[in-house]
């Protein structure tokens, strides 16, 4: 959607002997400029102000400079390798040798070596015998960054081919058509806080509708407890994401798709194409620009996932829901951390910047 | 022969369809069900059909808990000030900024152009904690005990979640483009005669300019209503409490879900009411909307 600006004469007044206007003209934009001022600019620039300093909200001490020591902190990840000390015969715990020394725990190594203080384990992989283990200083950061990124990698093609599928079903208008694109965009207007709690209901254990839905197709099932699973809760999460917001891209593709000429289809079926070719080759290439905004909007969109952790998992079990924006508030306000919990802001803000930009390059470079 | 099986698979495409549609809005159908049921109906009634079964149900008995037992009547009307506010000051403040914009010669309008398109892409959850830090600092007068007094922070009030989200360089830049395609030669004509700009605006420009009012509108309707994330951490008191934070309030400390689901539906019937009556314009809406 490019906004264009106007070129100035041809829209503007024409001003000669018309002095009362400009005072006029300044208080019509004042209360918006004012409004913008202070409730976008300014904590923009507070917030990375803040950033810089251990602020902390409703505290009486004041707070002091500590550079990037925020950003430092949030973003210090360490891989360190380990050998096992298998040539001990009578050792009876796992042992492993750190810069040719044994250590019994991990904790025990990062006491003893001073880079590495403050640090604590993110996870463990092998490589040819190895034990490598990522360490970083903000372990929950890191892991509600990726959280937040799987999340994203889940509910976007979800989201969107889901969208595809149902504009190119319902691009035809036929009888009821349009009362199903009423119902497919019913849940896009329902509160986000009304969907989790209906949902929360339907993906209980044992009498949600959707286990006893899927016992009912497979007996065989063992029933996930959704939310309560680690390994299950974000993809919960994803699933319900989906289904709220997906009305909103269908409706966008189907715009984009009224906008592809019939000609190319009837040229294309004359030329005996398959119904498969034609949506290779006329439907994919026309939608070309409307996919890339639909898949770059909904990114940016899933990135700002709060609600849904808020009210149904509160970033568990096992932190395996926590997001970047559920981390930002829960140290920023809830822990009154205000300038680590500014700092994560900004680091999802340069996320946001960076997908915001590069929409604008590939739609534009698309024209 | 081809053309009978096209059409067969024609129907059987519209049925999945349909049938999809039907799951689509049973999450939303199932919480005004079970919101006349108790408890151990609502379990041990989960089947597809048995959902609908409302023979032995409760009838309004959910919604009179609700209402007499916790403080909804004062969230709904807390979200109903803060809706209504909102969307009447929204479409004025932005409106009157295009126009601004559009119509007057400002110094290095192009620059104040690029400054609010820039501004388009920040999101407000990045400014929100910072945002907390500011509300905190701000003064507002009130009006107490017969006198008024100046207080210095905006923190727990209603006017803490209006204020802050009522200027959107979006709705501005919406209101920028309808504006374009409207003449500008009545209200030319108008300023000749010597009419003033306020009159110009409320009664030339602005009821030209219904479609785009209209989108500002439910927008702001549906941002509002549905406000979660600022409430949250801006208005923790329950007397200014609006819906959304009180529905997670007494979904995490209640476990009647007949009640819950009492609250979510008189919580979503305002929208759907809203949504069924304008879904032309919203779907409008939403197509522009997406950008915000």
């Amino acid at each position: 959607m490019p906004i264009k600006l106007a070129k100035d004469s041809e829209y503007q007044f024409n001003y000669t002997g018309m002095q009362q206007g400009k005072s006029y003209a300044r208080l019509m934009l004042l209360p918006a400029a004012l409004l913008l001022f202070l409730f976008l600019c300014l904590p923009l620039v507070v917030s990375v102000g803040v950033s810089l300093t251990d602020e902390r909200l409703l505290s009486p001490n004041s707070a002091h400079f500590v550079g990037l020591e925020n950003y430092k902190r949030l973003l210090a990840v360490k891989v360190i390798e380990l050998k096992r000390a298998n040539n001990l015969k009578e050792q009876t715990e796992d042992m492993f040798i750190y810069q040719h020394k044994r250590y019994r725990k991990l904790r025990e190594l990062v006491r003893d070596n001073a880079e590495l203080f403050g640090y604590s384990e993110l996870t463990q992989f092998n490589v040819f015998g190895h034990t490598r283990v990522v360490l970083a200083r903000d372990v929950l950061f890191i892991r509600s960054f990726i959280n937040t990124c799987k999340f994203v990698a889940m509910v976007v093609p979800m989201q969107v081919v889901l969208a595809l599928l149902l504009a190119l079903a319902l691009r035809r208008n036929f009888t009821g058509s349009g009362v199903l694109k009423v119902v497919f965009f019913t849940p896009v207007v329902t509160s986000m806080v009304v969907v989790c709690v209906v949902w929360t209901l339907m993906l209980h254990q044992q009498e949600g509708l959707i286990n006893q839905a899927i016992k009912y197709i497979w007996p065989a099932y063992v029933q996930i407890d959704w939310l309560n699973d680690p390994q299950w809760s974000l993809f919960a999460i994803a699933c319900l994401s989906a289904w709220q917001g997906v009305g909103v891209q269908m409706l966008i593709i189907l715009a984009g798709l009224q906008a592809i000429p019939n000609t190319l289809y009837e040229a294309a079926s004359l030329d005996g194409a398959s119904p498969w070719s034609q949506f290779r080759h006329v439907t994919l290439p026309g939608l070309r620009h409307t996919l890339i905004f639909v898949v770059l909007s909904t990114t940016i969109f899933a990135f700002a996932l709060f609600v849904q952790v808020d009210v149904m998992t509160q970033g568990g079990p096992q932190d395996s829901t926590s997001t970047v924006l559920f981390y930002a508030i829960e140290k920023g306000f809830r822990q009154q951390q205000i300038a680590y919990g500014s700092t994560v802001c900004i680091l999802y803000f340069v996320v946001i910047l960076a997908l915001s930009l590069l929409q604008k390059k590939l739609l534009s470079y698309d024209k | 022969m081809i053309n009978k099986s096209l059409i067969v698979s024609k129907y059987i495409r519209r049925m999945l369809l349909v049938a999809l549609g039907g799951l689509f809005v049973l999450p939303i159908v199932f919480v005004f069900v079970a919101s006349f049921k108790n408890e151990s109906q609502i379990f041990s009634e989960a089947g597809l059909l048995s959902i609908f079964n409302l023979t032995e149900g409760v009838g309004l008995a959910n919604y009179k808990n609700v209402i007499e037992q916790t403080p909804f009547l004062t969230y709904l009307t807390n979200s109903f000030i803060i809706t209504s506010l909102s969307v009447a000051l929204s479409t004025l403040v932005n409106s009157m900024a295009a126009y601004s914009l559009l119509r007057f010669p400002w110094v290095g309008k192009q620059c104040l152009l690029i400054l609010l398109l820039a501004l388009l892409i920040v999101p407000f959850e990045a400014v929100v904690l910072p945002l907390v830090f500011i509300v905190t600092q701000l003064p507002w007068v009130e009006y107490q005990n017969g006198s008024w007094s100046l207080i210095y922070s905006w923190f727990n009030s209603l006017h803490v979640q209006i204020i802050p989200e009522l200027a959107n360089p979006f709705f501005i830049f919406l209101f920028y483009q309808y504006f374009k395609s409207i003449p500008k030669d009545y209200e030319e004509a108008a300023l000749i005669d010597g009419a003033s700009i306020w009159k110009i605006f409320f009664t030339i420009v602005m009821p030209q300019a219904k479609p785009v009012i209209a989108t500002v509108a439910i927008l702001t309707f549906l941002r509002s209503w549905n406000a979660y994330l600022l409430p949250v951490l801006v208005a923790n008191a329950q007397d200014v409490r609006p819906l959304m934070p009180g529905m997670q309030q007494f979904f995490s400390h209640s476990v009647d879900w007949g009640a819950v689901m009492a609250y979510a539906s008189m919580t979503t019937l305002p929208v759907l009411i809203v949504f069924f009556a304008l879904h032309k314009y919203l779907v409008d809406a939403m197509k522009t909307g997406i950008k915000r």
